[in-house]
């Protein structure tokens, strides 16, 4: 992994405090709860989480694609390239989504058109945002293929998403979301919808292709196994909050969260003797109309103390560029064993 | 796509078998016939029995049923549709003289309907739960709750009264006088045409709504698209899809609409033949014109199914 | 599970039960405004056609050659028609007539279809394959053709009248129930009660046809407005429901045309009758479709 230690200006994305809020039946749910994080130009970022713990909504909260009138973003600021998109109108949005942030969805099933060509799909946006003719943009479409690793790109562009596997699917979707030569990429649980065998297959294209075109990428998951060897550092979302923060190395090798060492006990892992059993975590994802007073993970964590049900953790700094948010980060196990191979 | 269409094509076989036999049997396995309607009926009941068999031997009404039916059924392979058990004449000639006319309405009507509901639909799906779409609902609704008959004559109840004007009564072929022919059917297209609206404004509506939430549209979104491309590329062909059904069966099952929509207008088209064949009892012409509904029907399905294919390469790459 | 286990069983559930439809009644109404007002002008129209005799102004077939089409006044307030009868009293009584036909029609119409559709799903391979071919091609007639070949099959007295309307219904119902029908029957109930070796009758109708009752009820309600507009159609061409009987597709017919000029009320209220019952109906169906299945579309 190469260490990053470049000053803070090539902050390509730089999210703070952001909330983000949907109205519901059964009240407001507050999704995105103050969170602020950052991409810098080129590096693979991951935000990590159960479903429901708000790490999909802060992707759409940055295409501004919250669906109104039920969501809204209520606060923070979201910078991108230095200006705020939350100050942007609906037209200079457009005129970013695809182009300068592309994104790329979890159902490759049915994120695609089923009455449209391929060609068709990954075409129409540089013909949009480019002004390419349509040769032009044919060309560009061959060229992406070629890149996600689709052969024979003149026949399958004339064909449609159905005559494609799912993994295929994926790379059409990836596809799509190169061909403007976007600044980043933000992948919504990307290979969640896929076999095991191709979810490798997609994610190591995913890293290949940011590292060779140098582009950012946030990649959003609830898999902390695909964290460790694609990203270079890692946000841990709980119930709309960041609980811990940090680079995949530290946040692997020793968890100051309990949560994140949750979910670290809940993957299997080679690299140590047999375990008894997978730890999956106690209990459900909290219902977000009513958290909890005090930290919300408090009602299944084996390491709550009575300062947890009364006073929210702040992130604060464990050493290096750790954080954490738990009262009780300095008295959690160190996880005993090396931390598995991070591909450098 | 060509296996599609004949393997689709051989389907409708069966069926246009099934529903001349059944037709056939229907009118057969009744009390009274067409012999003693046409001599009992009104004035005469003097008639003796020789001649009342003597007519029947004339219609073919002695020979056992399954006979019948065979001497029927080749002949509606033929065209032939046999003579008409009231009039006397070739059942071809009485239908060929009205089915222009029907069949004009019946287009003009569905064009009517498509131009209405389209956009109707379309607005109130992407102004859900607004006004418009409040209007938008009970408006079709409406459409489907007046009859159409009487939406008829309230058309002509407001000529009259108002402008102290009707309709045309004496058709006039579209190749003669457009402008007269126009003038004459546009009504009762417009009487017809509205209520079929309503059933495609509802489908469209609910279709484009189904779309609208589909995930290729969140990705058409996040491609930074213009919304109208969105709607007209994205939106619209895959919403079509269950609309273009509905159109094209409302078209097959029109000629059932017409059937009262005439009486009101005063057309001379099938509807009304069928009427007059139903109250005269005329076993021959009734079965025909079912049979040609039910014909008709089947293959607008048919037609239906292989644009359907056209439209939607998921079926036409199987 | 003898006949009287089941009997006190349900026994305490009644209350409770009772209980629970109201509570699911006042739900509909606050959740679904438009469906709770179709079903306030459907009760009201069952009210009328109860209280009809006293609440008409006039005898519906009373002639009166003194008061032929006599505009709307303090005396007949909708008018009379060319025989001098009171129209606002025949719409009165034409609601008797509209709910009849109308219920008669739509509930044997869905309740035979909901038999057969559960009994082909019931029963499956050949049995199945043969009823949905014969109502695959029942359903190629249009509801008003079939309805009037069958008039002209069976006359047009009321019954038959009514059964005249329910053909073309049953194969529409058939269809959908049936295809709710086949995931019932993989119920493992339904495996039980077949392993206690209970007859197919008693499978279908008590294990099966209750648990169908959502697609059921939704096309029940569908067809009451159908029947309506069917039976005003039938009558409006002479070959429903027959003078002197009091029907709104009747009044619509023939003197109502002629006289459409001098005596307009004639034409318009019966056909606002129509329209609005129907509406209510519509409005109540589809409400009652969206709360129960809103899956299910039928257009």
């Amino acid at each position: 992994m190469n260490e990053r230690t470049a000053p803070a200006p090539d902050l390509l994305l730089d999210v703070r405090d952001l909330h983000t809020e949907f109205a519901t039946s059964n009240g407001i749910v507050r999704a995105v709860d103050g969170v602020s994080w950052d991409v810098r130009a080129g590096e693979t970022v991951a935000l990590v989480g159960e479903s429901g713990c708000g790490k999909s909504v802060s992707a759409l909260s940055i295409m501004g694609l919250i669906s109104k009138p039920a969501g809204r973003i209520t606060g923070g600021q979201i910078l991108f390239k230095g200006s705020d998109l939350l100050k942007r109108s609906e037209e200079e949005m457009r005129k970013i989504r695809g182009r300068e942030i592309a994104m790329v969805f979890q159902e490759p099933m049915t994120s695609l058109n089923p009455v449209l060509t391929v060609g068709r799909q990954i075409t129409e946006a540089c013909e949009i945002h480019l002004g390419h003719t349509p040769e032009q943009a044919h060309a560009r479409a061959v060229e992406v293929l070629g890149l996600v690793g689709i052969a024979d790109a003149e026949r399958r562009l004339k064909q449609y998403p159905h005559q494609f596997s799912g993994g295929m699917r994926q790379r059409l979707m990836i596809a799509i979301a190169l061909s403007c030569e976007p600044a980043l990429i933000l992948a919504d649980e990307p290979t969640t919808a896929l076999d095991v065998t191709i979810q490798a297959q997609i994610l190591d294209l995913m890293k290949d292709l940011s590292r060779r075109l140098g582009v950012a990428t946030l990649i959003i998951t609830h898999n902390l196994g695909v964290v460790a060897r694609y990203a270079d550092r890692v946000n841990v979302m709980y119930a709309g909050k960041i609980v811990e923060r940090g680079t995949a190395r530290e946040i692997y090798a020793s968890p100051r969260h309990p949560y994140t060492l949750g979910l670290l006990r809940s993957v299997p892992r080679l690299d140590e003797p047999k375990r008894e059993r997978l730890a999956p975590i106690q209990g459900q994802p909290p219902d977000l109309t009513r958290l909890p007073p005090g930290c919300s993970f408090r009602p299944r964590c084996g390491y709550a103390v009575e300062r947890c049900a009364e006073e929210v953790p702040p992130l604060e700094r464990v050493a290096g560029t750790q954080h954490s948010a738990c009262w009780e980060k300095d008295k959690l196990p160190v996880r005993a064993a090396k931390p598995e191979k991070v591909p450098a | 796509m060509l296996r599609f269409v004949i393997h689709r094509f051989l389907l409708m076989i069966p069926t246009l078998v099934g529903v001349a036999v059944i037709i056939f049997l229907l009118l057969r396995v009744i009390p009274g016939d067409v012999v003693e309607a046409k001599f009992m009926s009104g004035e005469g009941s003097g008639v003796s029995a020789e001649v009342l068999q003597a007519e029947r031997a004339r219609l073919g009404l002695d020979k056992p049923v399954w006979e019948q039916f065979a001497i029927w059924f080749w002949g509606v392979l033929k065209f032939d549709f046999g003579i008409s058990m009231w009039t006397g004449g070739p059942i071809s000639e009485e239908i060929e003289l009205r089915f222009a006319l029907s069949l004009q309405v019946a287009l003009m009507a569905t064009i009517v309907a498509t131009l209405l509901a389209l956009p109707l639909g379309i607005i109130a799906a992407l102004k859900q739960d607004t006004w418009v779409d409040y209007a938008v609902r009970i408006f079709s609704i409406a459409g489907l709750a007046m009859p159409s008959f009487w939406l008829g004559i309230l058309m002509i109840l407001g000529f009259l009264i108002i402008f102290e004007w009707l309709p045309p009564m004496i058709y006039t072929p579209f190749w003669v006088d457009p402008w007269q022919n126009m003038l004459q059917l546009i009504w009762p297209a417009l009487a017809v045409g509205y209520r079929y609206s309503a059933v495609a404004t509802r489908m469209t509506r609910s279709s484009m709504l189904e779309v609208l939430r589909e995930d290729y549209i969140r990705t058409a979104r996040a491609k930074g698209l213009w919304l109208k491309l969105i709607l007209v590329r994205h939106a619209l062909k895959n919403a079509m899809l269950p609309v273009v059904t509905v159109i094209g069966l409302e078209f097959a099952f029109l000629l059932g609409g017409l059937v009262v929509t005439e009486q009101v207008f005063n057309l001379n088209g099938l509807g009304l033949l069928f009427v007059q064949a139903i109250s005269r009892r005329d076993y021959t012409l009734t079965q025909a014109l079912v049979l040609l509904v039910a014909a008709a029907f089947i293959f607008v399905n048919f037609a239906m199914d292989v644009m359907y294919a056209w439209l939607d390469p998921r079926i036409r790459y199987r | 599970m003898s006949a009287t286990t089941e009997g006190v069983l349900v026994e305490p559930a009644s209350a409770a039960r009772r209980r629970r439809w109201l509570d699911l009644t006042l739900s509909f109404c606050r959740r679904r405004p438009l469906g709770a007002i179709g079903a306030g002008v459907v009760i009201f129209m069952i009210l009328v056609a109860v209280l009809a005799p006293w609440i008409s102004p006039y005898d519906p077939l009373a002639i009166d050659f003194a008061a032929m089409l006599a505009a709307p006044s303090a005396q007949h307030w909708l008018g009379t028609d060319a025989f001098g009868r009171d129209v606002l009293s025949r719409i009165i009584y034409g609601s008797q007539t509209a709910l009849i036909v109308g219920f008669g029609a739509a509930f044997i119409g869905s309740t035979v279809g909901a038999v057969i559709g559960v009994a082909s799903a019931y029963f499956g391979g050949r049995i199945d394959l043969v009823i949905q071919r014969f109502m695959d091609i029942l359903i190629s007639f249009p509801l008003i053709i079939l309805a009037l070949a069958m008039v002209a099959v069976l006359g047009n007295n009321l019954p038959n009248l009514i059964a005249a309307m329910t053909v073309p219904m049953i194969p529409r119902c058939a269809l959908v129930i049936r295809s709710s029908a086949l995931s019932v029957r993989e119920m493992p109930y339904v495996d039980a009660a077949r392993a206690l070796g209970y007859r197919h009758t008693r499978i279908i109708l008590r294990h099966m046809l209750p648990n169908v009752m959502a697609p059921y009820l939704i096309m029940l309600t569908a067809f009451l407005g159908q029947a309506i507009l069917l039976e005003a159609s039938l009558s409006f061409l002479g070959l429903g429901v027959q003078e002197p009987t009091a029907a709104w597709g009747l009044m619509l017919r023939g003197a109502a045309v002629e006289f459409a000029e001098t005596a307009p009320w004639m034409a318009l209220f019966p056909g606002l009758a129509i329209s609005l019952a129907v509406f209510a109906f519509n409005l109540f169906g589809d409400s009652l479709r969206d709360a129960l299945d809103p899956k299910l579309r039928t257009g």
